[in-house]
């Protein structure tokens, strides 16, 4: 141990460390100053920066000891002690973060860049913050802010240089609302249905702590004298565990134990997932394996130790024997039955068959003009949120009580799984979640390992805890959408479907961790996307393979709008059409609503035609073709992908029940006015980036006739919130919001009928107002309607709250005291949003690099409880698909060997790579939910997958190639086009 | 993940830090490779000695013919410093081009040619150049080409770079520096074609330097080929002569990031654009 002096923020801090401590875990665990994050530990994420003497530095890549003496600033020294500065004020007002997690690291980042150039422009900027990686905004809003800040710095720069500058209008406290940024957003055609606190963009209430660095993601929670877990990983993709040496590890300082498979099954209950589905096989997956590994990077023993460090090092002494078997990774061998098993107790690595008929396809197929064959394969991506996985739990043995803190999207599904796993009554175990640095699908189930320490900590009764380190997570959390699609179609020669034939595959990976249908059996249902077709078959399969377990991933049913999208170019390729007209003849227009798909689902309220002509009379299409035609003559590979898609939300129960998985799509709130008149809701919500916090206090004011910034939230504790399904699937604002808003409903009900006894209801019947008595609440007030407007009444929330509890003999005769609503809601089994998504694209042939030039989407998303923050989750959505079309996937060696294990090699998109993205609304409201609510935030992936896709397929026409399989790295396309000559077009 | 346990020394002066080193040191410069390698566990070390606290290893000389940049000479330092743009701009721009501001705030020029990745753009530039290492050890001191020192085992276990030489640029020379990177925030080059030329006063080609990255196990340059490319007309013909040749060389490999047929049309088609760029500001520093 060194004793260091580090002055950070102004502050002295004496230190003793090790010579191997990192800067990063000296600011973090010794000074306490948690605004620093660590996303990577390699330099590639920024997450970690922080200024030195006023110089950025990666603090990953810095020892403690190096920054003895030294001047350290980190996100919580930006601004003084109340506030923010103009560059984080920036980011709030264009809602330049979601989860947060990355956002100290840019604000360090561009704080140093604007220091040296104060008038930076817009690209200088996106190159400035092009090594942070960001995974939820798709770096518009970023940029947008940046580009804010930098126009604030350089007026501020100007008029201090100049001594009669006239008082600018930006600044510290600045009121410029003008938007920034290259977002063309307005409303088209019909406003949102309700106004007030719904439809409005107000700033995120979330937004303060994770700007000044204060938020509280799982790793910053303080909880002294906690043990670190670290995980002992396979190296084999396949092999049979012989033995196990721990005693190598006996003797080191700090080590407490180390413990096994065997140990975790004495403890726990295995995971069984077999739901009752047809054609399902029942698979189990113990705690942690005892007898083989399945992968590179399966947990095969756990070291408990007084820190991280510690751990790692006898981590790294713990002897497994392994017997290496042939791993199985090529899903055409499985399918053959000739690869090696990868569960024994099963006899296929088929682990699920469908065999789908509607209608009548064969005399469809036998009458067509012609049949149209199309091809479309995805790689494995992994969902990489900002944050990895992480917990810590606490055993509380006198109570005998649990205290898991995690960042699961699910609090209470994820506390009624620990503690059956765990063998304890439901009560005795309390989820916390608080902040949590993205997920997109990644924090769903309990995890082993998330499992294996709430099982320390109570084997060992001390506080344990676990932090993911971006390697286990690039290689063992859990990996999407390696799906593939063959497809026949049957048209006329006027290009009309007359029915499809899709055989879907799915390469699952090493265990069964969900139902091994529950994402292909989404891509088949909504593959009909908007177009009429009655006479659909499909079949269904999915394989195990030694790979990381799949999951669900922000839209897992996204390769649907890829194969049918494809599938409309495709026709139009084959027939001499023009895309454009294809879809005209093909898509279902409003006047044929409601409209039930050949799968059973029920589409209404949707406009996917209105979307589909908006984007397109928007972008100027024929001008477009025009543009393509000459810069072809020129050299210039210019192409325009068109994407329409139909977005399946909400999941309410029946949607489960209809799929044959047990379970509930309900959502719970409560909402509660103490007796001061302060509002509090909770719901059973838990957020990771989505800004939450915000949307149910927007519906819940908009219930109960409040202004959102009096209704505290409170999300994520399974002791606070009511029992509710948590975040997945896009539901969220109507499942959550939906609760909230019929929650603080009924409680205005109650509200009303204590101020009818308090003001008289001498207002006029049917005037418009709540309860048709004339009274209503307006901004916390009592008013009453008067000459088709509101007069107030003098009595505010806060005096029928202090009737209600501690005047109740005022009540009306019968009322219960106090003012709580609590309510639980069912939303309908599903609402769809759809939208139409252009992109344009120039292919350079020589590097194989894609440009987007251009970005559009026109969607229907019915009501907006917040534009921005549904515009913020388009740009995440289509930066999250695009990363897939061209960068991102998980790839391994012919021995199972995981390629890329680090941010060097899975490669997010940095801002450098991000389109920018116009966002027009045309909002439908759902007649199905309260306040006219549809789910979003998954659209935007499904559309750029097939937007980009077809876009370069489009540029690349002239070269006769069309690309089947993703990515569409840079490399590849060259090595494709290398060799080929590109047609000249034709006049 | 967290490095394993070292011990760590900081010596104040280049004699106390040859006084100290043992077999088995590691060097510790700007850290951004082995700092990396070391959480990653893929390295370890008995001892990290710390050599930024050395003030003879930053110093920055520009003489009339040569500039000699001590080995801790930042990344950020040799992009930004108006002595280094002026006296060899190509190597301002190529630094310009590492990694990303906080990686250049601490990387450094020593650091950055002793771990001789193939792609990295510093080490091009000294092969570039002809730039010279001065290195020293506890019982030695020795100067040797950059380009010597760019291969496996080419440093001494005790051994220190200690400063880079290189021949300082005339205002005549033209120059070019072109990359084409990996997308994503690591964005680390794949190919790098750099170039200077002089023309003569009959706009032929007078002086030709050409270097590349990533296309062979260490950088190479044009060296003496150049030869038959002196004395002509800087036409396409000519571009694709000096291709031709830069590409006869190459001997890359095919992996994760891109083929090697990839990486072999790259330097067609960087060498194009570079030769391009240099040609342009030869005439303009002819006029
Ligand atoms: C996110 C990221 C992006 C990057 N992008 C790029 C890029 O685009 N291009 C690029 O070229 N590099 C890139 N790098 C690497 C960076 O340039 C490193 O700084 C450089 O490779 C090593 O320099 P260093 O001073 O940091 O050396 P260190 O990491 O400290 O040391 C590297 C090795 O050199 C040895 N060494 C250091 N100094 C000396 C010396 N004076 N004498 C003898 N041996 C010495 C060390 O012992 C060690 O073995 C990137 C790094 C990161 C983290
Ligand atoms: S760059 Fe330091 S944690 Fe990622
Ligand atoms: S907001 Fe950037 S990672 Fe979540």
């Amino acid at each position: 141990m060194t004793g260091v002096e580090i002055n950070v923020n102004g502050r002295q801090y004496g230190l003793e460390v090790e010579p191997r401590t990192l800067l990063s875990d000296a600011l973090r665990d010794g000074c306490g100053l948690t605004g620093t994050h660590v996303g990577c530990e390699h330099g590639v994420c920024g997450a970690c920066t922080v200024l030195i003497e006023g110089r950025p530095v990666r603090s990953c890549l810095m020892l403690a000891v190096q920054a003895d003496g030294q001047d350290v600033t980190t996100v919580e020294g930006l601004a003084g002690p109340d506030g923010l500065n103009p560059l984080q004020e920036a980011f709030r007002a264009e809602h330049g973060l979601q989860c947060g997690f990355c956002t100290p690291g840019i604000l360090v980042t561009l704080t140093a860049h604007l220091a040296d150039h104060p008038d930076a422009t817009e690209a200088e900027l996106r190159h400035a913050v092009s090594g942070n990686l960001c995974r939820c905004t798709g770096y518009q809003n970023v940029i947008a802010a940046a580009v804010r800040a930098a126009r604030s710095a350089s007026a501020r720069s100007a008029s201090a240089q100049s001594d009669e500058t006239e008082p600018t209008a930006t600044g510290p406290g600045e009121t410029s609302t003008a938007p920034t940024g290259p977002t063309a957003t307005g409303p088209v055609g019909i406003e949102p249905a309700t106004t007030g606190p719904l439809g409005t963009a107000i700033t995120r209430r979330e937004d303060h702590r994770l700007l000044s660095g204060t938020a509280t993601f799982v790793d910053d929670i303080a909880l002294p004298g906690a043990l670190h877990a670290h995980f002992v990983r396979s190296p084999h993709a396949h092999a049979s565990i012989v033995t196990i040496d721990t005693s190598t590890t006996r003797g080191i300082q700090g080590v407490v134990g180390v413990f096994t498979g065997a140990d975790l099954a004495a403890w726990t209950v295995p995971l069984r997932v077999a739901p009752p589905i047809d054609g399902l096989v029942p698979l189990e997956t113990e705690s942690l394996p005892t007898a083989k590994v399945r992968f590179v990077g399966d947990p095969v023993a756990v070291v408990v130790a007084d820190s991280r460090y510690t751990a790692e090092d006898a981590a790294a002494l713990v002897r497994v024997e392994y017997e290496v078997l042939q791993p199985a990774l090529d899903l055409a061998a499985s399918l053959e039955g000739r690869a090696p098993l990868v569960d024994e107790t099963v006899d296929s690595n088929v682990v699920f068959r469908e065999h789908f008929s509607a209608g009548d396809a064969a005399t469809a197929f036998a009458g067509a003009h012609r049949v149209v064959r199309t091809r479309f394969s995805h790689q494995r991506m992994t969902h990489a949120p900002m944050e990895t996985r992480g917990c810590a739990a606490v055993w509380d043995a006198g109570r005998a009580e649990l205290t898991m803190y995690t960042g699961t999207q699910v609090p209470h599904p994820y506390r009624t799984q620990l503690a059956a796993r765990l063998r304890l009554a439901e009560h005795q175990v309390r989820v916390i979640v608080q902040d949590v640095g993205g997920s997109f699908g990644q924090k769903l189930i309990v995890h082993r390992e998330e499992l294996a320490v709430a099982a320390l900590a109570r084997h060992l009764d001390r506080p344990v805890r676990w932090r993911e380190d971006r390697i286990e997570n690039l290689t063992a959390a859990l990996s999407a959408r390696e799906d593939s699609a063959e497809v026949e179609t049957a048209v006329t020669a006027d290009g009309r479907i007359l029915a499809v034939r899709a055989r879907l595959t799915s390469d699952f990976g090493a265990y069964a961790l969900f139902p091994a249908n529950y994402m292909l059996r989404v891509v088949a249902m909504m593959l009909p996307n908007a177009y009429r077709l009655a006479d659909y078959e499909y079949d269904m399969t999915v394989v195990l393979s030694n790979k990381i377990p799949a999951s669900p991933m922000r839209a897992p049913m996204a390769i649907c709008t890829w194969v049918t999208e494809g599938t409309i170019d495709a026709i139009a390729r084959d027939l001499g059409l023009d895309p454009v007209e294809v879809r005209e003849r093909n898509m279902l227009r409003e006047s044929e609503l409601p409209y039930v798909t050949a799968v059973g689902e029920t589409y209404e309220d949707i406009t996917p035609y209105r979307t589909y002509r908006t984007a397109l009379d928007a972008y100027g299409y024929a001008e477009f073709r025009r543009r393509q035609h000459a810069d072809r003559k020129a050299g210039i590979y210019r192409g325009l992908g068109i994407a329409c898609l139909v977005e399946p939300t909400t999941y309410g129960s029946a949607f489960y029940r209809s799929a044959g998985i047990p379970g509930s799509g309900h959502e719970s709130a409560w909402v509660r006015i103490d007796p001061s008149g302060a509002v509090v809701a909770s719901v059973g919500i838990a957020p990771a980036g989505q800004g939450h916090e915000t949307t149910i206090a927007q519906a819940v004011a908009a219930g109960l006739g409040v202004r959102p910034e009096d209704v505290a939230v409170r999300l994520g504790d399974t002791e606070v919130a009511p029992y509710g399904m948590g975040t997945r699937g896009a539901r969220s604002g109507t499942a959550g919001g939906g609760a909230a808003l019929l929650a603080a409903q009924r409680l205005k009900d109650k509200v009303l009928a204590i101020a009818r006894e308090q003001v008289g209801t001498s207002g006029a019947p049917g005037s418009g107002a709540a309860d048709g008595s004339g009274l209503d609440v307006r901004d916390g007030e009592i008013v009453r309607a008067k000459d088709g407007g509101h007069v107030g009444t003098g009595v505010a929330l806060a005096d029928i709250a202090r009737t209600a509890y501690l005047d109740p003999l005022s009540l009306p005769p019968g009322m219960e005291p106090g003012l709580v609503a609590h309510l639980a809601y069912d939303p309908p089994p599903m609402t769809y949003s759809n939208a139409a998504h252009l992109c344009e694209v120039v292919v350079d042939p020589v590097t194989g690099q894609v440009r987007i030039e251009r970005y559009l989407v026109a969607e229907d998303a019915g009501t907006m409880i917040n534009p921005k923050v549904v515009e913020g989750q388009i740009h995440g959505a289509v930066m999250l698909g695009t990363g897939g079309v061209l960068y991102e996937g998980v790839s391994y060696d012919a021995e199972g060997n995981n390629l890329t294990p680090t941010f060097r090699d899975y490669v997010l998109p940095s801002a450098q790579e991000a389109p920018r993205i116009e966002v027009l609304h045309c909002g439908t409201p759902s007649s199905r939910t309260p306040g006219g609510m549809k789910g979003m935030s998954e659209g935007g992936v499904m559309g750029s997958i097939a937007a980009v896709t077809a876009a370069i397929n489009d540029a690349i026409a002239p070269f006769g190639l069309v690309m089947e399989d993703l990515p569409i790295t840079a490399p590849r396309l060259s090595d494709l086009l290398a060799g080929r000559t590109a047609a000249l077009p034709t006049e | 993940m967290k490095p394993a346990p070292f011990d760590y020394a900081r010596p104040r002066h280049l004699a106390e830090l040859l006084g100290t080193l043992v077999d088995g040191d590691v060097l510790l410069a700007g850290g951004q490779s082995l700092l990396a390698d070391l959480n990653e566990r893929k390295r370890s070390s008995r001892r990290l000695v710390d050599i930024n606290g050395i003030g003879a290893l930053q110093r920055l000389d520009v003489g009339p013919d040569s500039v000699v940049l001590g080995a801790l000479t930042r990344h950020q330092t040799l992009a930004d410093s108006p002595e280094v743009r002026a006296a060899v701009p190509v190597l301002s721009c190529a630094a310009a081009r590492v990694g990303h501001a906080a990686v250049r705030t601490r990387g450094t020029l020593g650091g950055s040619i002793a771990n001789a990745d193939p792609a990295a753009e510093l080490p091009g530039i000294g092969v570039l150049l002809g730039a010279s290492a001065q290195l020293r050890s506890p019982d030695s001191s020795r100067r040797v080409d950059v380009e010597e020192l760019l291969h496996p085992r080419a440093i001494g276990e005790q051994e220190v770079i200690v400063a880079i030489e290189l021949p300082r640029m005339t205002s005549r020379d033209g120059w070019g520096f072109r990359e084409v990177s990996r997308p994503g925030a690591y964005a680390f080059a794949l190919v790098t074609v750099a170039a200077t030329l002089r023309l003569a006063v009959d706009g032929t080609v007078s002086a030709l330097r050409a270097a590349v990255t990533g296309a062979a196990p260490a950088p190479y340059a044009l060296g003496d080929a150049a030869g038959e490319l002196i004395g002509r007309e800087p036409d396409q013909e000519w571009f694709g002569a000096v291709a031709d040749l830069l590409v006869g060389r190459a001997d890359p490999v095919t992996d994760l990031y891109a083929s090697a047929a990839y990486r072999r049309r790259l330097i067609r088609h960087l060498t194009h654009e570079v030769l391009a760029d240099a040609l342009q500001r030869a005439r303009e520093a002819m006029s």
